[in-house]
């Protein structure tokens, strides 16, 4: 008990119970404090073991649809399949089917380039070398034929090398003469 | 120990005691119980979301493979494996290049059977030898490489004499084995595209191509029998 008269404080009270007081009050905050601490703690553990029995849900129902989607996929595997198969052809049918072979190609190139009038005895064409054998009925034939194997024009820079392996005349103006083509 | 002496003892020590217990219920319960759900939750998440993505993928592949009908699609793999076969089919091959060389106005005269060439797919090779008219080779060629088989030219060999010509040509027809993975459930679904399906139409239209007619030296001249008039 404080009396307050004229200033001075008297605190009639003892030092013992003084000291008790504080202390009480002193545990009572630490009390207050340690119950909020754990009652927090408890709503956090709740909170979380809630979320995870929720999510925990929405993963089966999730499994669940995805099992069914993955069923009716197997059901249709057959048509899944044939898909496969065909991308798997169609991949090689459409890099070959209707595209002429090198070899092909140089056979039509040759074709538009020797004149009707020369006579082939010969023509062996494999991936890397073109021999030729023709009779050709004169000299400006011949120069024709061989400026239009050299010029990229008329060989569309497919021809890189031409050489001639043998050549001897006739009894007339006709030559024969054996080519070797080398093609790019 | 009875329990007035614990009592002493824990009204001495409590205020020790008290925030003590606290501190380890506290730290019993975020490390055994909060954090892991929370890791787990956070995991989880993740596995969730991959779930939902992969059920997406999944129910929109169901739904094209509903879209196809499955005669249609084994039709058309018909046409893919007649033209491309997964294996070697020898008398096949002779067929073909038989109708090959009467389309093109040619006669088949040998056949024989070669080993594989390098072209960069598995493929057979054939010899064979064509007698005909020179002017129509190239006809002969491109009705080779798009005949009913994928055949590539390896080597042409031409000798002319008098009348015609006779070439030796050395071929490789393809053939190729079926993939041996064909799609899982979660593979994604092959699309064709525009050319593909184009070249399975012209696979599927694919008719006999006309006869190509040999030109004759001499017309031929039709004489008519018999009596101009028969009641006479």
């Amino acid at each position: 008990m404080n009396i307050l008269k004229h200033g001075i404080s008297i605190n009639l009270l003892p030092a013992d119970f003084l000291t008790e007081q504080a202390k009480r009050a002193k545990f009572y905050k630490m009390q207050t404090i340690g119950v909020g601490i754990i009652l927090l703690m408890v709503f956090l553990s709740s909170l979380v073991v809630a979320l995870r029995i929720l999510q925990s849900n929405n993963i089966s129902q999730i499994q669940v649809k995805l099992d069914q989607a993955e069923g009716k996929v197997l059901a249709l595997k057959e048509r899944q399949a044939s898909l496969f198969v065909l991308k798997n052809r169609l991949a090689i049918i459409s890099q070959y089917l209707g595209k002429p072979s090198k070899q092909s190609s140089l056979y039509n190139l040759l074709d538009n380039i020797i004149p009707s009038s020369v006579t082939i005895s010969s023509v062996v064409i494999d991936g890397s070398n073109i021999s030729l054998g023709l009779a050709v009925p004169d000299a400006q034939i011949l120069e024709d034929m061989l400026t239009g194997f050299i010029s990229k024009e008329t060989n569309k820079d497919m021809i890189s090398e031409v050489s001639v392996g043998g050549l001897s005349k006739g009894r007339g103006d006709d030559f024969r003469i054996t080519l070797k083509i080398t093609p790019k | 120990m009875n329990r007035s002496q614990a009592l002493n003892f824990y009204s001495k020590y409590k205020i020790f005691i008290f925030p003590a217990v606290v501190t380890l219920s506290s730290l019993f319960l975020i490390v055994f119980l909060i954090l892991p759900e929370t890791v787990k939750l956070v995991t989880n998440q993740r596995v969730g979301s991959e779930l939902l993505n992969k059920f997406s993928s999944i129910e929109v592949k169901a739904q094209k493979l509903e879209e196809y009908n499955q005669e249609d699609l084994s039709q058309k793999v018909q046409y893919a494996l007649r033209v491309y076969p997964t294996e070697k089919d020898y008398e096949g091959i002779l067929g073909v290049l038989q109708a090959v060389a009467v389309r093109s106005g040619f006669n088949l005269g040998s056949f024989s059977l070669q080993g594989e060439s390098q072209i960069g797919s598995q493929n057979y090779g054939v010899s064979v030898t064509f007698s005909g008219l020179k002017s129509l080779i190239p006809t002969l060629l491109s009705s080779i490489e798009n005949a009913d088989r994928i055949i590539r030219v390896n080597k042409i060999d031409l000798s002319e004499n008098a009348q015609q010509v006779e070439l030796d040509l050395a071929l490789s027809v393809l053939y190729g084995q079926l993939p041996g993975e064909l799609g899982s459930v979660d593979a994604p679904l092959p699309q064709l595209s525009q050319e593909e399906d184009e070249l399975l139409v012209k696979l599927a239209v694919s008719q006999p191509q006309p006869v190509v007619e040999i030109p004759t030296e001499e017309p031929i001249i039709e004489v008519p029998r018999g009596k101009i008039n028969p009641f006479e």
